[in-house]
């Protein structure tokens, strides 16, 4: 029973340690300018002096449609990405064909590249490819991973090969083998990386603020940072720590309605490396 | 069974039919995002294209953005059209002002100006003083800007614009030597300094009487010495960033000190910097340290209020901020010039900065000139500015006579109905120095700030800055070394 | 007949079709811009009109002169081992702690030390920015711990700067580590435990001997992924230090890339700092993986 209750007292210190920068941030977005000041000593100072006026401030700017833009484009790069990393995941481990080493050795290579290399070169193709300012050079390139395909790759070589000979005897064509027992039997990655995919593509920073540049088409982060500006000319927090609660609540209460199956997925068998 | 490879195993189709497939196989996490991005794509779908125009300004700058785009008070309750609106009408043109994070922006003209290809660049930009740098690298001829000496002749706003502020916006011709100027400056942004009178003066010191930074700091000793055997052990009498190259690169500009010139020549081995480096690392370390950081952000005004600093270099930008955020100081702050270290020095510096330029790939120079002029020279514009809040000192010294600059401000406390620091900055203005920025500077500036904290740690493990010359001299030395060894790499040479 | 033919067809087009979207994709969008930087990084360039081939030399000066090169790249690999080490065990042992049969409430914790991964690197940036202010909440508590003031400069100070990061990076990423270890701990087959127990094995044998096996293919998966994030590591310093940071000590390789590719504008130089950093990086995995290797038999 004191073992008991001494593990819960643990628990709770630690959890406070973690959501401590949560809690003031909570706290920053309900207060004024002036009181945020004061409360960079205290968050729970000046309680009585809340204020809305931070939410009301956002409802100035086009903040709704960066919080859709943000949605759409986070889903539909987690759905693509995720097909599309499990069907060429299935292909590298389930089949034999020419020119598969090649592409997993360039594949590999590629993985540890710092996205910013990248950035002058795609920048010129977007503008070839007349996709600046569009979503187009944001869902097309980010519907691959190559890092995704190598996971699924990893994971779909546990599924075995007899189930898949007997889905072939039994008439179904390799495209439903990849559906109906390759899929089922990756689950738990399926769960973990759809969430790794659409945190990343939600937080993501710097590209998007490089291809959009029409303000109704910015995603939440870039938004939010036309507002702050300069470090040193910064001085609207408030707004911007409103937002920031705001930007995390459709992700928090995404993870919340399926951690179950993000976690329960993943426990039923774990990432099979 | 056991088979690798599928050929072997089925030569033939089989028979059997395949069961209809029974479930989402990609599991409800992703059916629940399929329906979300099917929604949403219809809000989005819905949304407006961006209308088409015939001259595209990109700003980092939120307030600049409203300055041009909102509808403004006139000052007699009404309201006026915005600039663009106004100059759209005018002259039958459609501007489209895009905001852009500063990042994004820089990112995004580094890469348009590399790749020849011109309409992906805007017509007008602004660029911020830090910035600057890597668009200026290429020889003359290949800057993706244009040069506007010809314009600012022909207009005639060439002599009317203060000449010392085109300095960061412009690069030396080598076979001319004339100055070509990229850039028309927004701002001069004077600095002063902005002290607690009210706390000073209960010290019994009057620190409007520091002329040099020697006297400046001797009072400042005085100041905290009253002040700890007062109760308050910590306070420390002035913000000096010590991480930082902030406020040392404003003492460098008053003794007219660039760490690298125009001339990209590298300034380490000065002994005016030798000597300013060592009195600034004895301002913040030691038994004479007078200075210490502030909070980030706009924390320092903060910090001002509380007391745990007394005093702060306030560029005209700033004393803005400390008006909005910490109202509670109003009648206790007072404003003076910045103390010399010699007679020839400048009262004053220089912090910050925007500029705007017109891309050399603009198709209609002449039509974005005009949208320039409109937006940062006319008098409409040097109105709509006020309008928008935004009374830091405009570039332009024929503005400077509007009331607003030369009102008493209650805030800052002269004894009579408040300082006059609208004429202190204009005062200021006309002294500050040339500052120019290099694709260099942010990195001499780092190795500056590398040095002082050698030089920090020798006065912390020495108790004195005695005996610092010979050692300090020696790492500016290595400085300069290494960045001239970097500009020579990165020179170009065709 | 016709069906025969069909049949053939596509069993042997399915992997072409189902890794095509991929190559496509990759080729155009990835390799275009991977060659352009590869062939940026033999170059001098400043301007559309003026780009000079180079050879070797960005590399040979990287490598030879370039001290804040070294500095970067010590940062980043001290960053990433001790990010591991710290990350790593702390995850796991909350995870351990979650996993026990007595834990209530269980669901609520987890998403407690989860939640500060939701927040992205860059506002966690913003957030603690704040937060090590020299009045800010961490010395507010440090302070009261201590009993009196104290300031520590956690952004101003050189030797400060990087434990910052790193202390803001573990808020970031604990509880991240901690759901897939969860999810791994509860995926090992409880009647290897109940056997160990009838056999008389102690805690720490059922550790070793049960659980590290069990979870080995997620503490790859979580290692990986720390890994590449650590040598990649940018926007958080960037945000947090406001740049490279005092003394250029915040600095990290991709920073350097960035700054000297947006910031000094030698695009050449950043191009080659990136492959240099390839390079390192795939000697290293080399090493690594040979560790940590994937290894398909184990769980099946």
């Amino acid at each position: 029973m004191i073992r008991r209750i001494a593990l819960h007292l643990l628990l709770i210190v630690l959890a406070a340690v973690a959501v401590v920068p949560f809690i003031w941030l909570i706290c920053a977005a309900f207060k004024t300018p002036q009181d945020l000041l004061g409360s960079t000593l205290l968050p729970w100072r000046h309680l009585d002096r809340l204020t809305l006026n931070n939410f009301r401030a956002l409802r100035d700017q086009p903040f709704a449609h960066w919080l859709i833009n943000s949605i759409f484009l986070s889903s539909l790069h987690t759905v693509l990405v995720v097909t599309l990393s499990s069907m060429g995941g299935f292909a590298l481990a389930k089949y034999e064909f020419p020119g598969k080493r090649p592409i997993m050795i360039i594949m590999l290579g590629t993985i540890l590249l710092p996205s910013q290399v990248l950035v002058p070169g795609s920048y010129e193709l977007m503008y070839h490819l007349h996709w600046i300012d569009s979503y187009l050079a944001i869902i097309v390139p980010g519907a691959i991973s190559v890092f995704g395909i190598i996971l699924f790759r990893q994971s779909m070589l546990n599924v075995p090969d007899e189930l898949l000979q007997c889905g072939r005897l039994d008439g179904c064509s390799e495209l439903r083998l990849w559906w109906d027992i390759a899929l089922p039997s990756v689950r738990p990655m399926i769960g973990a990386y759809t969430l790794l995919a659409f945190l990343a593509e939600w937080n993501s920073f710097l590209w998007p603020q490089i291809i959009l540049q029409n303000e109704a088409k910015y995603t939440l982060p870039i938004g939010l940072n036309s507002l702050t500006g300069l470090p040193e000319y910064q001085h609207n927090y408030g707004i911007v720590m409103a937002a920031t609660l705001v930007s995390i609540l459709p992700v928090a209460l995404l993870f919340f309605a399926l951690q179950k199956d993000f976690i329960s997925g993943l426990s039923s068998g774990a990432v099979k490396g | 069974m056991q088979c690798n490879s599928y050929r072997i195993c089925h030569p033939s189709p089989p028979t059997r039919q395949c069961p209809d497939p029974v479930q989402f196989s990609l599991g409800k996490p992703i059916l629940v995002l399929l329906f979300a991005a099917a929604i949403s794509a219809i809000a989005v779908w819905k949304q407006p294209p961006l209308p088409r125009a015939d001259l595209v300004l990109w700003s980092f700058d939120e307030t600049h953005a409203r300055t041009f785009r909102d509808r403004l008070p006139d000052g007699h309750g009404r309201i006026m059209p915005s600039l663009v609106n106004q100059f759209e009408r005018r002259l039958g043109l459609r501007v489209r002002i895009s905001l852009i994070g500063e990042m994004g922006e820089n990112i995004r003209l580094a890469s348009a100006f590399m790749a020849q290809a011109g309409p992906q660049s805007p017509d007008l930009c602004e660029i911020e003083i830090h910035s600057i740098g890597q668009f200026l690298r290429p020889p003359n001829d290949d800057i993706g800007l244009l040069p506007l000496n010809d314009f600012l002749r022909q207009s005639g706003w060439g002599g009317r614009i203060m000449a010392s502020r085109f300095a960061p916006w412009s690069k030396i011709d080598p076979r001319t030597g004339r100055r070509i100027i990229y850039g028309i400056p927004a701002d001069v942004h004077p600095v002063t300094i902005t002290y607690r009178k009210d706390l000073f003066d209960e010290a019994g010191i009057n620190l409007d009487q520091a002329k040099t930074w020697r006297e400046f700091q001797d009072m400042c000793l005085a100041f905290q010495k009253y002040w700890a055997t007062h109760g308050h052990r910590d306070r420390k009498a002035i913000a000096l960033s010590t991480g930082g190259p902030d406020e040392i690169v404003e003492m460098l500009l008053q003794r007219h000190i660039n760490l690298i010139d125009h001339a990209q020549k590298l300034h380490f081995t000065d002994p005016e910097l030798l000597d300013t480096a060592i009195f600034y690392a004895q301002l913040i370390a030691g038994p004479r340290a007078i200075g210490a950081d502030v909070s980030p952000g706009i924390g320092w005004t903060e910090d001002l209020a509380r007391g745990n600093v007394c005093a702060v270099c306030t560029p005209d930008w700033k004393a803005a901020y400390l008006r909005q955020f910490s109202p509670q100081l109003a009648g206790k702050v007072r404003m003076m010039p910045m103390p010399k270290f010699e007679s020839s020095d400048a009262p004053t510096s220089t912090s910050g900065g925007t500029m705007i330029g017109i891309c050399r790939s603009c198709p209609h120079p002449r039509q974005a000139w005009k949208l320039l002029e409109f937006l940062y020279l006319s008098p409409e514009a040097a109105k709509a500015r006020l309008a928008a809040g935004d009374d830091v000192l405009p570039a332009i010294p024929e503005y400077w006579n509007q009331p607003i600059y030369h009102q008493r401000d209650p805030f800052f406390a002269d004894g009579a109905g408040g300082q006059r620091i609208g004429n202190l900055y204009i005062n200021l203005a006309e002294q500050i120095p040339e500052r120019f920025v290099t694709p260099y500077t942010y990195q001499a500036e780092l190795a500056l700030v590398a040095v002082l904290h050698r030089a920090e740690e020798y006065i912390a493990d020495h108790g004195t800055a005695e005996g610092l010359t010979q050692p300090c001299a020696a790492w500016l030395a290595e400085a300069q070394d290494d960045m001239q060894r970097r500009i020579d790499f990165g020179k170009f040479e065709p | 007949m016709n069906r025969d033919r069909w049949w053939k067809l596509q069993t042997r087009a399915a992997p072409y079709l189902f890794i095509s979207p991929f190559v496509v994709i990759f080729c155009v969008f990835l390799l275009y811009p991977l060659s352009r930087s590869l062939f940026l990084s033999f170059h001098k360039t400043v301007g559309p009109r003026h780009i000079v081939f180079v050879g070797w030399s960005n590399y040979r000066f990287l490598l030879g002169h370039d001290l804040v090169f070294g500095l970067a790249l010590l940062n980043t690999a001290a960053y990433t081992v001790a990010f591991l080490a710290l990350q790593i065990p702390m995850s796991l042992g909350l995870a351990l702690l979650l996993n026990s049969r007595h834990v209530r409430f269980r669901n609520l914790f987890r998403f407690s030390f989860f939640s500060s991964y939701l927040v992205g690197q860059v506002f966690v940036g913003v957030i603690f920015f704040q937060l090590f202010g020299p009045d800010g909440l961490i010395n507010h508590i440090v302070s009261i711990l201590a009993g009196h003031r104290i300031v520590i400069p956690w952004l101003s100070s050189p030797n400060l700067a990087m434990p910052s990061v790193l202390i803001a990076s573990l808020w970031l990423a604990t509880g991240y580590g901690m759901v897939y270890f969860l999810a791994a701990l509860q995926a090992v087959d409880p009647e290897l435990y109940e056997a160990a127990e009838m056999d008389g094995a102690g805690t720490r044998a059922q550790f070793l001997h049960i659980t590290l096996p069990g979870i080995r293919p997620m503490l790859a998966y979580v290692v990986l992924v720390g890994a590449i994030g650590g040598f990649q590591l940018f926007e958080l310093p960037f945000v947090l230090l406001q740049g490279a940071g005092p003394d250029a000590r915040g600095i990290t390789i991709v920073m350097y890339l960035f700054l000297m590719g947006f910031s000094t504008g030698d695009l050449g130089y950043a191009s080659a700092i990136g492959w240099l950093l390839v390079a390192i990086l795939l000697l290293l995995s080399l090493i690594r993986f040979r560790f940590f290797r994937f290894r398909p038999e184990i769980g099946t």
